[in-house]
């Protein structure tokens, strides 16, 4: 779990370009959206591209894309469970 | 109405405008490149939307803000962008996604940029001017013609002040392109542009040119932006041309203190500009593109040279084809072509 949940912080920093950041600003658990790290829409496009480009899973459920990738720890236990 | 430029800003390989270094020396180019000098985005840009951006985007808005904040003028009445090819960089990004995973799995960030008129939209979000606005791709006349909408726009008095520039950006995959029609020359610096037209190709270049105009001119006014003309394919020779676009000015071509000339060391092309030596034979004659490189807007590059020769009433020596003495500047003509298609000739007086 923890090399996997390393893997998707650099993976958000190559996808999202965030350029200033480092994996270890990323908190495990604290909200990726809104107040956490702060991204947007279209942030969740490219994770929904991510997640379906590098683990092959396709998010079928819209509505359970806010649970999905609330924090770095919800995505990687979405992966650990459905890959 | 008359038309003054009261601002301009400018990212080009020569450094950004305004700035007190600009033109000091030429910076030397010998990788047949000439790639603008960047600056520091951060200072322009907030850090969120700035992660998305390609170097087209970074550029375009920074030189438009740059261009207000020389201007003192936080929103234009209207914003005009031009640009031959658009945000190439996203563009390519997002066609080699689409081939490489089989039309699946797009990413959506370069895909949304990649749009000719991205520029615009952003200056418009972040000026929050949401009037007019409109980008032009018309090729190698795409900045004429955003000129000429923004000259009628303010001449007809229809808007104050409009934001009007040119940005282009060179990439890999467009340089090799044209790198195999001989667009350029290879291993010839843009120091060594002008001993070496006998051959075909020019240097390629890139940057982003914006001008604030406005029908009122103020203690910051560079010049005045009395009339220009675009032509596709001279119906007829080139000094007749000329000599009836001055006409229409109610000018002679001994008015003509300056003239920029569009050369940029292609034997293919650069014949054309051989009969101005005659016409403007007491004018000083000048040309730019060792300066920019040859890219789709780069006439932008030449009306900035134009409106700082008359506001400094300097012309800087790295210009200049012959050595005429102009006592007092008070008319700068612009002639560029390309590839004897797209003409154009601007003309600016001091104000």
């Amino acid at each position: 779990m923890e090399d996997l949940i390393k893997k998707l912080k650099e993976e958000i920093l190559e996808v999202l370009n965030l350029e200033d950041m480092d994996i270890e600003d990323i908190e495990t658990e604290a909200p990726l959206f809104n107040d956490g790290l702060g991204l947007d829409s279209i942030d969740a496009l490219e994770l929904i591209v991510l997640m379906e480009k590098e683990y092959g899973i396709k998010i079928d459920d819209p509505k359970k894309g806010k649970d999905i990738f609330y924090s770095v720890k919800t995505m990687a236990d979405f992966i650990t469970k459905n890959q | 109405m008359s038309v003054y430029i009261n601002g301009i800003g400018a990212i080009t390989p020569q450094g950004c405008f305004p700035s007190k270094d600009f033109l000091k020396e030429m910076n030397i180019f010998d990788t047949g490149r000439m790639t603008v000098v960047e600056p520091p985005y951060r200072d322009f840009i907030k850090p969120v939307p700035l992660r998305r951006m390609s170097k087209f985007i970074k550029m375009g808005l920074t030189s438009a803000l740059m261009c207000l904040n020389n201007a003192k003028n936080q929103k234009p009445d209207a914003i005009i962008t031009a640009t031959g090819l658009g945000a190439v960089e996203d563009t390519d990004k997002f066609l080699d996604n689409l081939t490489d995973d089989n039309e699946n799995l797009l990413n959506p960030t370069p895909f949304i940029q990649s749009t000719h008129n991205v520029v615009a939209a952003r200056i418009a979000i972040e000026t929050g001017c949401h009037d007019y606005n409109m980008t032009f791709v018309h090729k190698n006349a795409s900045f004429e013609q955003g000129l000429l909408d923004a000259y009628l726009k303010i001449n007809s008095g229809e808007y104050e002040n409009i934001l009007v520039g040119g940005t282009e950006e060179i990439t890999e995959a467009n340089y090799e392109l044209k790198k195999n029609v001989e667009f350029w020359k290879e291993g010839i610096g843009n120091d060594r542009l002008l001993e070496n037209n006998t051959t075909k190709g020019t240097i390629v270049g890139e940057g982003s040119v914006f001008f604030n105009l406005s029908q009122v001119k103020d203690s910051g006014s560079y010049a005045e932006l009395k009339s220009m003309k675009t032509l596709y394919k001279l119906p007829f020779g080139l000094n007749r041309a000329l000599v009836d676009f001055l006409a229409s000015a109610r000018l002679t071509p001994e008015d003509i203190d300056v003239v920029l000339l569009g050369i940029n060391g292609n034997v293919e092309e650069d014949f054309i500009y051989d009969t101005t030596n005659e016409l403007f034979k007491n004018s000083s004659l000048a040309w730019y593109k060792h300066l920019c490189g040859e890219y789709e807007t780069s006439s932008a590059f030449a009306l900035l040279l134009a409106a700082d020769i008359l506001k400094s009433k300097n012309i800087p020596e790295i210009i200049k084809l012959n050595d005429n003495k102009i006592e007092d500047i008070k008319n700068v003509l612009i002639y560029q072509q390309r590839f004897n298609r797209n003409h154009s000739f601007t003309f600016l007086s001091k104000c």
